[in-house]
């Protein structure tokens, strides 16, 4: 028998916290349950947990039943591309400066768009690391290496 | 009078050319503060303390509270323009503000933002002045009983903000209640979801959450739709209000001025509260609920004045008592005692020229903010036309750095991603982080208060119900949810049927 | 032939110089030569924090190159801790600990050692913890609270800013030394207690003198002892533990300027000279005692001393109440 999914946005969701709910109840065994009169650190993240596992399970089962529409995603570009420009600055800023750490940044997330060009890449890096630095660190006043440390 | 002369002392003291300049300063760095995401008013006030002790104290606490407040009109501007919330108070506005500027009105929404925390930030000033020394002791009569009584109420409320699936919104509460529990439990001491690392032990920043699931998502959300540019519409339609938002829009200050002004006393949390009860009440009573959520103004002009509201009479507690209510109480708290100032009741009665002051430089500072804020409406919408291929780097660049300088780690900003990913994931599957963020911040407190009641109630449950205030509030979230849930079993019999 | 072997040898030699190690005091005569990071275990606008940026400022005026205040806060002092105990002993990192960072090391894991990793500066400052009782409770000293709670076994509740904290473990050891039955109420920061202090919810309260002197001031809470073995200056009036009976409980709590373990003895020597001279300019102490610390000065050795005997100290007290953090 083929199950067809027919609430997509539901049914993932639902299995989303559903997964959220075993990973509460899972750590919160470690802690102290008590009890509702004396609570220890456990009692309330299992509580959570369970209802996370009711109200997941609870949707995802409702994303079988019902009409719905289809999760629309155009591309996976945006997704990886800001991700990688934050990544990219959290792992360059501290060995490479700031200036090194925003070029990866624009670049990256310029990437993003359909409609990257590198021209404007380049020009959107000169204007950002400068309003950067004025503002974060001469006005500011934030502890960030403009470039490398020796 | 009393009250009068008093008033005529405020009004010498705050009128001085120093201290003016210094309420314009403090205001205009607190509007910059409030504008960036991720630095808060907090970490700014902090950073020039240092400069406050080579002045009189009086000029020092002017300066901070200008700071204090000009970041809750910063905060909201950046909500409206970029779906980022400056402060925890300023997440609601986001909802509808945001929903606004995509409709090409980040002009009134701004505008309205701005007069309606004008407005409240009167109303709260002349209370203050009125009535400071009751509404300290009404503070105080707020155990734990009738706070975790408030929380449950909150969260009751917090099904409101979504106007999508209320299964999924509740889901989404939950999920942000067990990520309000990752840390120390104050209790016992254990570290809770920690995983061993020890940036976590002190909880995820509210700024890390926020910044990925507002911005970031809602940054790969904007580029995943790019082809369709329903987004990014570039036609702004008038810079202000028109007569019908300003008629849909007045009640809604006032009743949100007088929620914040009430919330804002009580040091257990209850500011954060205001601007999301009154986004609820709004939505409530509003003859067209639907409407919420994707732009209407009340849901901006309400929470609006609430939080300013709340801002305001945050100072009661620790003018009044010496108690502060939030982190930037607290260090204003210490900024006074540096300069050998002792808050409490008799501040009123030995400094005068102090407590006086500061309340009349509250409202100068207000006025110098809504002076400073109209104008830069213009400049803000101007800025929302620049294509958005240009924009939302900038915007990236600006979480970055603002999630670096919360506590210099990379873990925070790879937890951000982290956030960024879930929050676009989430958002494809019609599942909105309001709900989310409010779990977050009332989860621990409400585990922390009900535990509190039960060791002072020494195991009693009847206490929630025995106390007048947590009684009331109980009834109240019970009402709420019933109401809420109503309609929703009338649909499904009818379907049934 | 000769010439050029005695040029030869010269130059050897004047290269082989370059390699010898240079002298410590002429190390100390150059420092400092870029900027000092001062960590700070804990949120701008705590004791640490102003005492440091007091302290780095006039620091900065006299040694000529700025003194950098680094905001480390996280896990009650740990990461700061963990990141000076690592930092290269050469002079250019100063980090300023105090109890909480003593007590947490027998409380629970810490990736720093008080005594193993650190080279103590001087001691800079002491405030001690007092402790607080509305006025609605009556008693008028540490004896009768004993007393009351004798009689209400189980009654009387007291808080703290959180679980392990020095409040909590003064409040224990009172529990033990005076043989009563209290109960512990939590809160996060000592703020949120003094609300419920206030209220007359929470009976008792070991809070540090800079939180109680204000407190007091409109009468609504009374200060009945102060945890120290010296009376205040800014509460001549009223008794110490270790006068009442209880001199377990005389542990203040302690602000020192250290340094990491390994810097050497020319540049800890230069330091203490200026922090000396910091802390008895009158500026100086006037910040320090409106923040109700009362500012020290102490030799390198003193300073080591006294923070080896805290942690034992913390250590029994830890020990005896049974307190452990999971």
């Amino acid at each position: 028998m083929r199950i067809r999914i027919r609430n997509g946005k539901d049914f993932y969701a639902g299995l989303f916290f559903f997964f959220i709910g075993i990973v509460t109840v899972l750590e919160a065994r470690a802690y102290s349950i008590g009890t509702a009169r004396s609570m220890g650190p456990g009692y309330f993240p299992i509580l959570l947990g369970y209802l996370l596992l009711m109200i997941g399970g609870g949707t995802a089962i409702r994303g079988l039943w019902l009409k719905g529409e289809g999760i629309k995603i155009s591309s996976i570009r945006p997704l990886l591309m800001v991700s990688g420009a934050v990544l990219s600055f959290a792992f360059l800023l501290k060995p490479c400066g700031l200036i090194l750490a925003l070029l990866a940044l624009v670049f990256i997330s310029c990437l993003g768009s359909r409609e990257f060009r590198i021209r404007y890449a380049v020009i959107l890096f000169f204007v950002l690391a400068a309003i950067a630095t004025v503002l974060f660190v001469y006005v500011l006043g934030l502890p960030l290496p403009l470039f490398w440390s020796k | 009078m009393d009250i009068f002369n008093n008033m005529i002392l405020g009004f010498t003291v705050a009128f001085t050319p120093w201290n003016l300049f210094y309420c314009l300063f403090g205001a205009l760095i607190g509007t910059l503060i409030g504008v960036l995401p991720g630095v808060g008013p907090a970490a700014t006030i902090a950073l020039l303390l240092p400069f406050t002790f080579n002045v009189p104290p009086v000029t020092a606490l002017i300066m901070l509270a200008g700071i204090y407040y000009g970041s809750q009109y910063g905060g909201s501007t950046t909500s409206i323009l970029v779906n980022i919330p400056g402060e925890s108070s300023s997440v609601v506005t986001c909802l509808d503000g945001y929903a606004m500027a995509r409709q090409g009105r980040a002009g009134p929404a701004l505008a309205i933002a701005a007069m309606g925390s004008f407005f409240a930030g009167c109303v709260a000033t002349v209370i203050i002045c009125l009535l400071a020394p009751t509404l300290g002791e009404l503070a105080l009569k707020f155990g734990p009983a009738e706070y975790f009584s408030m929380m449950v109420l909150g969260l009751v409320g917090a099904t409101m903000l979504a106007h999508g699936s209320l299964l999924k919104a509740i889901a989404m509460i939950l999920f942000g209640l067990v990520l309000g529990l990752v840390g120390t439990d104050v209790n016992s001491g254990t570290r809770r979801f920690t995983f061993g690392i020890s940036t976590l032990f002190d909880g995820i920043d509210f700024v890390v959450v926020v910044m990925g699931l507002f911005g970031l998502a809602e940054i790969i959300s904007s580029l995943d739709h790019e082809k369709k540019k329903e987004i990014l519409t570039t036609k702004v339609s008038g810079l202000m209000p028109t007569r019908s938002d300003l008629k849909a829009s007045w009640k809604a200050v006032i009743r949100g001025t007088v929620l914040g002004s009430v919330l804002g006393i009580l040091p257990g949390g209850g500011a954060i509260l205001s601007s999301f009860a009154s986004y609820a009440l709004e939505k409530r009573i509003a003859s067209d609920p639907s409407r919420f959520g994707i732009g209407a103004i009340e849901g901006v002009a309400g929470p609006e004045s609430a939080n300013n509201a709340g801002a305001q009479t945050s100072f009661i507690p620790m003018l009044t008592l010496g108690i502060p209510t939030n982190g930037v109480m607290a260090l204003m708290l210490g900024a006074m005692m540096i300069h050998g100032i002792t808050p409490g009741p008799r501040v009123m009665v030995e400094r005068p020229d102090l407590f006086w002051g500061l309340i009349v430089s509250m409202w100068v500072g207000n006025l110098m903010l809504v002076v400073l804020n109209l104008p830069l409406i213009g400049i803000w919408v101007r800025l929302l036309t620049v294509p958005y291929r240009f924009l939302y780097p900038a915007i990236v660049m600006f979480c970055c750095i603002g999630v670096y300088s919360l506590n210099n780690s990379i873990f925070d900003l790879a937890m951000a991603t982290g956030f960024g990913i879930v929050g676009y994931i989430l958002l494809k599957l019609d599942c909105e982080p309001a709900p989310l963020v409010l779990g977050f911040i009332l989860g621990p407190m409400m585990e922390i208060y009900f535990r509190r009641a039960m060791v002072l109630s020494r195991g009693d449950f009847t206490v929630f119900f025995t106390q007048p205030i947590s009684l009331t509030m109980l009834l109240a979230a019970a009402i709420l949810l019933l109401m809420n849930i109503a309609p929703i079993v009338r649909h499904k019999r009818e379907e049934v049927f | 032939m000769r010439k050029k072997l005695m040029l030869s040898l010269m130059s050897l030699a004047l290269i082989a110089t370059a390699f010898v190690p240079y002298p410590d005091s002429a190390l100390a005569q150059t420092y400092p030569t870029k900027p000092i990071n001062f960590i700070v275990p804990f949120p701008a606008g705590t004791g640490n924090d102003v005492i440091a940026r007091t302290i780095g400022d006039k620091l900065s005026k006299s040694l000529g190159k700025p003194v950098v205040v680094d905001n480390k806060a996280g896990a009650t002092g740990a990461i700061a801790g963990e990141a000076a105990a690592k930092a290269p002993p050469d002079g250019y990192t100063i980090f300023i600990p105090s109890t909480t960072l003593s007590i947490n090391m027998s409380v629970s894991k810490v990736p720093y050692d008080l005594v193993k990793d650190f080279t103590p500066v001087a001691l800079v400052g002491v405030m001690p913890n007092c402790l607080l009782v509305p006025s609605s409770l009556p008693v008028k000293s540490i004896k009768e609270l004993i007393e009351l709670a004798k009689s209400k076994p189980g009654q009387l509740n007291f808080g703290s800013n959180g679980f392990g904290g020095a409040p909590h473990l003064l409040a224990e050891m009172l529990k033990i030394a005076g043989q009563i039955d209290i109960v512990h109420v939590a809160y996060k920061g000592t703020n949120e207690v003094v609300a419920d202090l206030l209220a007359g919810r929470v009976q008792l309260l070991f809070a540090p003198l800079t939180t109680g002197i204000p407190l007091i001031k409109d009468g609504r809470l009374r200060i009945l002892g102060v945890a120290s073995d010296k009376r205040s200056p800014a509460l001549p009036n009223v008794p110490t533990m270790a006068e009442v009976g209880f001199p377990a409980l005389a542990i203040p709590n302690w602000y020192a300027v250290v340094a990491p373990a390994g810097t050497p003895k020319a540049i800890i020597t230069k330091l203490n000279t200026e922090i000396t001279k910091i802390m008895a300019m009158d500026d100086v102490k006037e910040r320090l005692t409106n923040l109700g610390v009362e500012p020290r000065s102490s030799t390198p050795e003193e300073a080591a001393a006294y923070i080896k005997q805290d942690v034992a100290k913390w250590a029994k007290v830890i020990r005896d109440s049974g307190v452990q953090m999971k």
